[in-house]
């Protein structure tokens, strides 16, 4: 990281525009509080370990300073946000660590040399399980990790819809009767929804555009995340909708009446990956952070917290399965993800993603 | 954000200017410090944006010249085409109905007196400082399928708002302010002697409105035409809210989506941008054109303001004024506010669902309106600050100087009117975000610095041009005779000028600081990470359907603004009350 005091930094900055107002009125001397900067909460500065990551930021933040005695500061942006600002930032990152969904996307991080490449590795990874092993033994030398694995999409329907009881499998997405009350988030914005519409491109590119093209001829609505998909399947407004699965019993929690289909041709799955800046400055406390997060304390913890989206399904065979959740048929078993190769997947996102932004109407 | 562009004052100056253009010049050094000013805050942004087309990887520090492939997806992505496509409709839809709706209000307030009238102007007034945003919000929220408007049990609601008609009238009642003021200016002069005369020629009704009347309000009209044009164009507010339950691509939204999602395209970006700026650059030119070859030196001595009869129709008129007002205003706000209210919004307005709950989560500890209200409030006093000394010096240059920078000082501080600020956000990236900058220690991308300096740039115009209202009135001799008498260029701005525009530039700086604590579009482009402001705030509960939560801060946000606005104003009239004095006098 460089230097990011910003009173410091700032500072040829500030006295330019104070001599640019001799009249010295609002601007005069006036630098920049450092709390200012950071919302009050911790002090930006060049030795703080900076986190770029999506959801449960206060939770990860309090309890990471609790156990470990390292300061942190967690920025919490949506998926799609925080890949974009690492590529904003590549002249001059201000991150140390992130923690995103969509591993392949932090893969293709690690191929452009964004992340850090040596030999370290967190001991927790001898305590993967057999899911989190087989992503993890694909790249064990990549700087970064598997934390936990959903999936992006699972189908979600309203009960009080005609028909929907009959829903088995990903093609309702295409059946007439929906026709016009199907959703999605758009995977253009948000972060999960790449993973899940990129996984029917796999077996056969040609394929998956036909399928998805019927999707768009049946009058599916895009919308920026997944949490609007959910409020308009909710209100009716949608009868079926591709929504992750996090966020599926975040509302089954809430009690809201929603259906869940784990389609029998499968889910996709995905994990949400951890990694190291290759321009960290405080590598030690960032290491000291993914060992943190793969440890079973940690991910026994992640499973009990409040928060928006209340689904975390560890990676660390020693701790125990989410308590918070409703009975399902495939919790006590094991989730019939299917995951897709994310090097293909990070090859050919700009391709899916143009096309799904030119068919949006 | 947008303010009707005058054109500069006084060209020829007068035997006492060029006296003064004679005295001890300390002008130089205000010269200097404008200029500097105006290069940092508007020219090198700009230029920045401009070079990126021609270099796209030039943040990486790579000078390779770009292909242009990207212009010519403008026609070959069906995403841009139907963006640029849909942004055209639907500002010149926007255009045509915002106009003839300010300009109909404006038409029927200054002709006609009826109870309720003065409402009129401020809903204009309430409108136009309200951000897009939160309006377009309101409108969602009102016309969703389980909105309030289905509640009320008119689900056409729904589908006509959600449709190219349905953006274009909410949009429409969103702009319709501009026209309204624009047209105002010109209707509320009576220059009935040239309709006289054309009677005594054997005009009749038809024929006098027609060849006399319109044609002297034709550049009124077209000024207010492109004011809304341009307004509706650039708008991101409207976008962002209303994409949360309907895809309308626009350009300025997808400028927002080229550099923020992935894959990142800092080129597409800038290459929106600048079709964006051509589109806006060519109907200022058309205006410009119109304005020019339209007479608009009709207001001479003998006008006075407009006599307005209590016609007999005078109901009609009110019902007409009070279904729109409920429209414009009620729908839109009316519904924010009792959504925040709400317990469930999809249980609707019942006394069950009644809760302060929104407001006690919002305002509790751990809530992120704290900390976001102190940064924005932050960012918009800095800006407001800098706007008004910057404006203050400017509006002096080109009122009473004559130095040779004057046009770049001219030009600079009004061609942010014409540049969205999601466009301005865009060149403060590129100027910004550079290694030899981060090299050199100066780090402004990635610091509130971004969001205050570009705020800044976007509000100078709306400060020059009120302070240039206010000192064009002010005689020349007053600085040259104070000048004789010794008294220094500081000395004189502060005991002449300022008390002279007090009033003006107090307006100003409350202007720029109410649209700066809410402009979404640079907030959204340059926040810092880890840094909450307001808008951004608002937007992301809205995102994630936090309604309540949404409309609690709305509303309290909203209401301190007024409350900070309010008692500025009242203090600053006690405290120099003579001041206000003396430009009320001058305004009688």
């Amino acid at each position: 990281m460089q230097d990011l005091k910003p009173s410091a930094r700032l500072a040829p900055l500030v006295l330019a525009i104070s001599a640019a107002f001799s009249g010295g009125t609002a601007m005069a001397g006036q630098a920049i509080d450092a709390d200012d900067v950071d919302a009050g909460e911790v002090a930006l500065s060049d030795d703080v370990l900076t986190v770029y990551l999506h959801d449960h930021g206060d939770s990860i933040a309090a309890r990471f300073t609790e156990d470990t005695g390292i300061d942190v500061q967690i920025v919490d942006m949506s998926g799609g946000e925080i890949l974009a600002r690492i590529e904003a930032e590549r002249v001059n990152p201000q991150w140390d660590v992130v923690y995103v969904m969509g591993h392949g996307s932090v893969h293709r991080l690690h191929e452009d040399g964004i992340l850090l490449k040596d030999d370290w590795q967190p001991e927790a990874v001898s305590d993967y399980t057999e899911q989190a092993q087989k992503i993890y033994e694909r790249h064990p030398d990549a700087s970064w990790w598997p934390v936990t694995i959903s999936a992006p999409a699972l189908l979600a329907y309203n009960p009080s819809c005609e028909g929907t009881e009959d829903i088995t499998g990903w093609d309702a997405l295409r059946d007439p009767q929906f026709e016009g009350r199907i959703g999605m988030p758009n995977p253009n914005i948000s972060g999960p929804a790449y993973p899940y519409v990129a996984s029917f491109f796999e077996d056969d590119m040609d394929a998956g555009y036909e399928f998805w093209q019927d999707v768009f001829d049946n009058g599916v609505r895009m919308y920026r995340s997944n949490s609007p998909v959910a409020e308009a399947l909710m209100t009716g407004e949608l009868c079926v909708a591709g929504l992750e699965e996090p966020n599926t019993y975040g509302e089954v929690e809430k009690g809201e009446d929603i259906g869940i289909v784990y389609p029998e041709e499968g889910v996709p799955g995905a994990a949400r990956g951890v990694g190291i800046s290759a321009d960290t400055s405080v590598r030690d406390d960032a290491r000291a952070f993914v060992e943190w997060l793969l440890s079973a304390e940690t991910q026994d913890y992640l499973t009990e917290i409040e928060h928006r989206n209340k689904f975390f399904q560890p990676v660390n065979r020693n701790a125990s399965p989410n308590e918070l959740l409703p009975p399902n048929d495939f919790l006590d078993g094991e989730t019939p993800y299917v995951f897709s190769d994310y090097v293909w997947m990070g090859e050919v996102e700009a391709e899916i993603k143009r096309w799904f932004a030119d068919q949006v109407m | 954000m947008t303010s009707v562009p005058v054109r500069s004052i006084a060209p020829t100056p007068s035997p006492l200017a060029r006296l003064m253009g004679r005295l001890p010049a300390s002008d130089s050094l205000v010269v200097w410090l404008v200029t500097g000013a105006l290069l940092i805050l508007v020219a090198l942004p700009l230029t920045a944006m401009l070079l990126h087309l021609a270099f796209p990887r030039l943040y990486l520090g790579d000078f390779t010249l770009g292909d242009f492939q990207l212009f010519r997806d403008l026609w070959e992505r069906r995403l841009w085409r139907t963006s640029v496509t849909n942004s055209l409709l639907l500002a010149t839809g926007t255009m045509v109905l915002g106009t003839i709706i300010g300009a109909g209000l404006a038409w029927i307030r200054h002709n006609y007196r009826f109870p309720t009238a003065s409402l009129i102007d401020f809903a204009a007034w309430f409108v136009l400082v309200m951000p897009s945003f939160i309006i377009a919000q309101g409108w969602v929220l009102f016309s969703r399928s389980s909105g309030t408007a289905a509640q009320l049990g008119m689900h056409w609601v729904n589908d006509f708002v959600f449709s190219l008609p349905g953006l274009i009238t909410v949009m429409a009642l969103t702009n319709f302010p501009l026209a309204y003021l624009a047209t105002s200016a010109a209707l509320q002069w009576d220059v009935s002697r040239y309709e006289q005369a054309a009677r005594l020629c054997g005009a009749n009704a038809v024929q006098t409105l027609w060849r006399v009347r319109l044609p002297l309000l034709i550049p009124a009209f077209a000024s207010a035409a492109i004011l809304v044009f341009v307004d509706s164009i650039g708008d991101f507010g409207l976008p962002a809210a209303f994409l949360s339950v309907f895809s309308f691509p626009l350009i300025p939204y997808n400028i927002r989506a080229e550099v923020a999602t992935v894959p990142v395209s800092f080129e597409g970006a800038a290459v929106l941008s600048f079709v964006l700026v051509s589109l806006v650059g060519a109907a200022i030119a058309l205006q410009i054109r119109v304005l020019r070859n339209g007479g608009r030196d009709f207001l001479t001595a003998a006008a006075a303001p407009r006599n307005r009869p209590k016609p007999r129709l005078w109901p009609l008129l009110t019902a007409i004024n009070l279904v729109f007002l409920t429209l414009a205003i009620f729908a839109p706000l009316g519904t924010s506010l009792s959504v925040s209210f709400m317990d469930r919004y999809s249980q609707g307005l019942t006394l069950g669902n009644l809760t302060l709950n929104n407001y006690i989560d919002v305002l509790s500890e751990g809530s992120s309106l704290l900390p976001a209200l102190r940064n924005s409030f932050f960012i918009a006093f800095t800006a407001a600050g800098i706007s008004m000394v910057v404006g203050f010096l400017a509006a002096y240059l080109l009122a009473f100087s004559s130095n040779r920078m004057k046009q770049f000082i001219d030009v600079a501080s009004t061609v942010t009117l014409a540049v969205p600020g999601i466009v301005l956000a865009v060149g403060y990236i590129f100027m910004w975000n550079q290694r030899w900058l981060a090299d050199l220690g100066i780090q402004v991308y990635g610091s509130p610095w971004a969001i205050i300096l570009c705020s800044a740039a976007a509000s100078v115009p709306i400060a020059v041009r009120i302070v240039l209202g206010a000192m064009s009135q002010t005689p020349g001799s007053f600085m040259a005779s104070a000048a004789l008498q010794g008294a220094g260029l500081f000395t004189r701005l502060r005991s002449i000028l300022m008390p002279m525009v007090l009033a003006g530039l107090l307006s100003a700086t409350l202007a720029v600081f109410a649209t700066s604590v809410f402009d979404l579009a640079i907030t959204i482009m340059l926040q810092p990470p880890g840094y909450p402001t307001i808008p951004v705030i608002i937007d992301e509960a809205f995102r994630t359907v936090e309604y309540g939560w949404a409309t609690a801060a709305t509303v309290i946000v909203c209401s301190l603004t007024a409350l900070i606005i309010v008692a500025a104003r009242w203090a600053v009239r006690r405290a120099f009350p003579s001041f206000f004095l003396v430009s009320e006098d001058h305004a009688k």
